[in-house]
């Protein structure tokens, strides 16, 4: 069931002039209710301006948005209903933290939303659980903690409005391999307990890879690519040609193909890449 | 090879911190080597690259650079003008509204005369490959050209070691290959000591050697195919392996031998062509 | 969105003002707003608006890059010649209604006004135009070096006004993205009290108060990294030379500024 959905989105930053960057030119694409989405692009390519847009941060020039089922610049309410529903989290959200507490920076949406001093609180304990932080950081201060830690109790404010559909820019940008893949973690379980639509951008194929169960290629403001992760990986070329990185064990796969051996190219994780390439020798020994 | 930077039981502690950050270290550098510092968030790497020009001073023990003891406030110019620094935040070091002035501003402080500032600007952009961008405005750059402009700000300054504290950390793909390439061009026209911080693997890939930093001591020191042999040992301090390596050490325990030195795709086929 | 504001703006180029020496543009600028003061009649006026297109006209930047930059500032140039018009009432009564007398001598000075104030505007666009930041800096800080005999530290004001020219971009963009990440956990800053108002302002101030420190602590250590110790010993790549060029700018100057004067005795006065 389609949950989000973008009609026919077209949009230009500064119209005309030479920074016409990041601009879209007539994207369609629908997000389902519980799956995870990876949107890859190179920077300028327009998926910022598209996340932007998905919570109408950024009214679209033409085209629509849909959030379950209503286009959501009909009217001021549902602007605001989108705003909540979709929930976005910028790259870097450490950044935005403000409050004197870490309990009063997650309680910040829900207090937006006009809830109740029972209903945030509910709401603050359950999403520090779900960034996988204890209670006892709710009352230290959000300056205090480390790079990693700001991260998750900025998320967690985003988490807290309950958003049907969660969208991260680039969520584990700096972060090292354990942070990156801890986070990872949350967000695919985040999206299991919830039954939650997450989007998430980044510029690491394999994070991708990990953790999403479609993708979406985006290129000069086009969706130039929208299937699961085999199907878009086994096109590892097309998406070099692109300027973008592949995960490094299909550069390993493509590389072998291109030298002539027979081996499949939808090959992104070193498990899969063993069990293909155990295949193969055993098979040059059948033939040999 | 020359030592040049010198490491002597150095511990370090934050004032506003009750552990060490580095703990008892002891390491050299070596003069026209590519080092690549490896090691999880909050591993001490970053602490240790301060602490060789002196914007951290040795709790004990003694930190050298070309001669000189850091801990001496005196030496603190000599010593910069043998180091120079790349931080990660690429907007948070340029200085002046336009690239080929922020590149000047280092040897302006040195009092070198204009018409030898101007060569040398020229030239650090041109191995930089930042030449046809002198008169922008550094704001308008991404962050791979501002962090390239931040690098040739360095070379200005005839540095003989640049010390980069992840510098790709917030890059895209992209400007990570850019900065990538322009320290290649350090090293092979410029013979320029390179220590790059990072937590990226693959660009410890064609370093000369790999130090890998874990709670303020040094885990491992050695070739690229030395340290990352140690796959298992790796993966427990948070860090990862080259995927090619990584595949072929599966492999080899089916009985497959390719080699240990698998570090990129490149060698991969070359070791899986031998094997067939 | 905030992002439309430019200030500073530099378009570089290779004409005869672009390459006029930063100082000598100062000064003549400075002049120039002088006289566009001292200018009492449309004739010395128009004297003075013919040597500004022709200066415009110089430096080979398209007249519509002006008209773009004077776009935003029409409601103050039209505010202040309706005032003109109805407080000044010499000359022939040309209509009247109620208290709002219309004369021909307001029409003239609202004319006036009007032209002045463009002058004003492209003149000093005209320095900003042409003039890359750094050397303006450099040149205000070579133009006060006399006051260094009272003690002024002019080196370190220079180096702060490069600092906050480079800076102002950046913080511009931080700005907008703090205030897009902060709308998105549904802030608003559209509505309510004045008190609301404010408080609403707090999401993004403090953020930005953080990472301005943060930038500034960074920048340090990045400058001392450099060498930087302040002014003593500094040498600078752009050296600063008068030229021929500088030298004609200062001839016309003179002479339009005399040509003004005389124009001012033999022509009755506007203002």
């Amino acid at each position: 069931m389609s949950v989000l959905s973008v009609k026919n989105l077209e949009y230009a930053y500064s119209k005309g002039t030479p920074f016409q960057i990041g601009a879209l030119k007539g994207v369609s694409v629908d997000f389902n209710l519980g799956e995870i989405v990876g949107v890859i692009g190179h920077t300028g390519s327009g998926k910022s301006t598209l996340l932007q847009h998905l919570n109408g941060l950024l009214k679209p020039e033409s085209g629509e948005i849909l959030f379950e089922d209503e286009n959501i610049w009909s009217s001021k309410e549902s602007v605001r209903k989108c705003r909540f529903g979709v929930g976005l989290c910028f790259q870097y959200p450490e950044h935005q933290l403000f409050e004197s507490t870490v309990f009063e920076d997650i309680a910040f949406g829900p207090k937006n939303m006009g809830l109740s001093e029972s209903e945030i609180k509910e709401r603050v304990l359950e999403s520090i659980k779900f960034v996988g932080l204890t209670e006892d950081y709710l009352n230290k201060s959000p300056f205090d903690l480390s790079g990693g830690e700001k991260r998750r109790v900025a998320i967690a404010g985003v988490i807290s409005m309950k958003p049907k559909v969660l969208v991260l820019d680039e969520p584990t940008a700096g972060l090292d391999p354990v942070g990156k893949n801890d986070l990872l973690d949350l967000i695919k379980s985040y999206n299991k307990t919830t039954n939650s639509t997450v989007i998430f951008v980044s510029h690491n194929m394999d994070d991708v890879a990990l953790i999403a169960d479609r993708v979406l290629v985006l290129n000069d403001g086009n969706i130039v690519m929208n299937g699961t992760v085999p199907e878009v990986y086994s096109k590892g070329s097309e998406l070099l040609k692109l300027g973008l990185d592949v995960p490094e064990i299909t550069r390993v796969f493509l590389k072998l193909h291109e030298a002539g051996f027979d081996v499949p190219t939808d090959v992104y994780t070193v498990s899969d890449g063993k069990e293909k390439l155990l295949e193969f020798l055993k098979r040059g020994k059948m033939n040999g | 090879m020359e030592k040049i930077i010198e490491f002597k039981n150095v511990s370090f502690k934050y004032s506003d911190e009750e552990f060490d950050v580095i703990n008892d270290l002891t390491i050299d550098f070596y003069e026209g080597q590519f080092t690549c510092v490896l090691g999880h968030n909050g591993s001490g790497k970053s602490t240790m690259a301060k602490l060789i020009n002196a914007i951290n001073y040795p709790t004990s023990g003694k930190v050298t650079s070309f001669g000189f003891d850091t801990s001496n406030e005196e030496n603190e110019i000599r010593i910069r003008q043998n180091v120079g620094m790349v931080f990660q935040n690429p907007d948070n070091q340029i200085v002046a509204t336009i690239v080929e002035d922020d590149v000047a501003f280092g040897p302006e402080n040195l009092g070198v005369p204009p018409e030898e500032i101007r060569k040398r600007v020229d030239e650090a952009l041109k191995i930089v490959d930042m030449y046809d961008y002198r008169l922008h405005e550094p704001h308008k750059l991404s962050g791979g050209q501002k962090q390239r402009v931040a690098i040739a700000g360095a070379i200005a300054m005839q540095t003989k070691c640049i010390v980069l504290d992840e510098p790709t950390a917030m890059l895209d793909p992209k400007g990570r290959k850019e900065v990538m390439s322009a320290l290649m061009r350090l090293k092979s026209e410029l013979g320029m000591t390179i220590i790059l911080v990072t937590h990226f693997m693959d660009e410890a890939v064609n370093a000369d050697r790999v130090v890998v930093m874990n709670d303020g001591v040094v885990q491992f020191d050695g070739t690229p195919s030395e340290v990352f042999s140690h796959t298992e040992d790796l993966k427990k301090i948070g860090l990862s392996v080259p995927k090619p390596l990584e595949l072929a050490l599966e492999l080899k325990k089916e009985g497959y031998d390719l080699g240990t030195k698998i570090l990129t795709e490149d060698a991969f086929l070359e070791a899986f062509r031998s094997l067939i | 969105m905030v992002k439309d504001i430019t200030i500073g703006q530099f378009f570089p180029g290779n004409s005869f003002i672009h390459k006029l020496d930063a100082r000598a543009k100062i000064l003549s600028c400075f002049v120039l707003i002088i006289f566009i003061f001292l200018c009492k009649n449309f004739a010395s006026m128009g004297l003075m608006c013919f040597l500004i297109c022709f200066v415009y006209a110089l430096t080979r930047l398209s007249p519509k890059l002006m008209a773009k930059s004077l776009k935003p500032l029409v409601p103050i140039i039209i505010l202040t010649s309706v005032l003109q018009l109805y407080y000044n009432n010499t000359g022939d009564v040309l209509w009247s209604y109620k208290k709002i007398t219309i004369t021909d001598g307001g029409i003239y000075t609202a004319i006036f006004i009007v032209v002045r104030i463009v002058a004003l505007l492209v003149i000093s666009s005209v320095l900003t135009y042409t003039t890359a930041p750094t050397d303006l800096t450099d040149a205000i800080e070579k133009l006060l070096s006399p006051l260094k005999i009272f003690k002024v530290d002019i080196h370190t004001f220079a180096m702060m006004m490069t600092i906050a020219l480079r800076f102002i971009p950046t913080l511009i963009d931080e700005i907008d993205r703090i205030m897009s990440a902060q709308k998105a956990r549904g802030a608003d800053f559209e509505s309510g009290n004045l008190l609301k108002r404010i408080k609403a302002l707090f999401p993004i101030f403090i953020p930005l108060i953080i990472s301005s420190f943060k930038r500034a602590f960074e920048l340090a250590d990045a400058m001392s990294c450099r060498c930087y110790v302040g002014g003593k010993g500094r040498t600078r790549m752009r050296k600063m030379s008068f030229s021929y060029r500088d030298a004609i700018a200062g001839v016309i100057t003179v002479v339009i500024c005399g040509a003004i004067i005389f124009m001012n005795f033999q022509f009755e006065a506007l203002i």
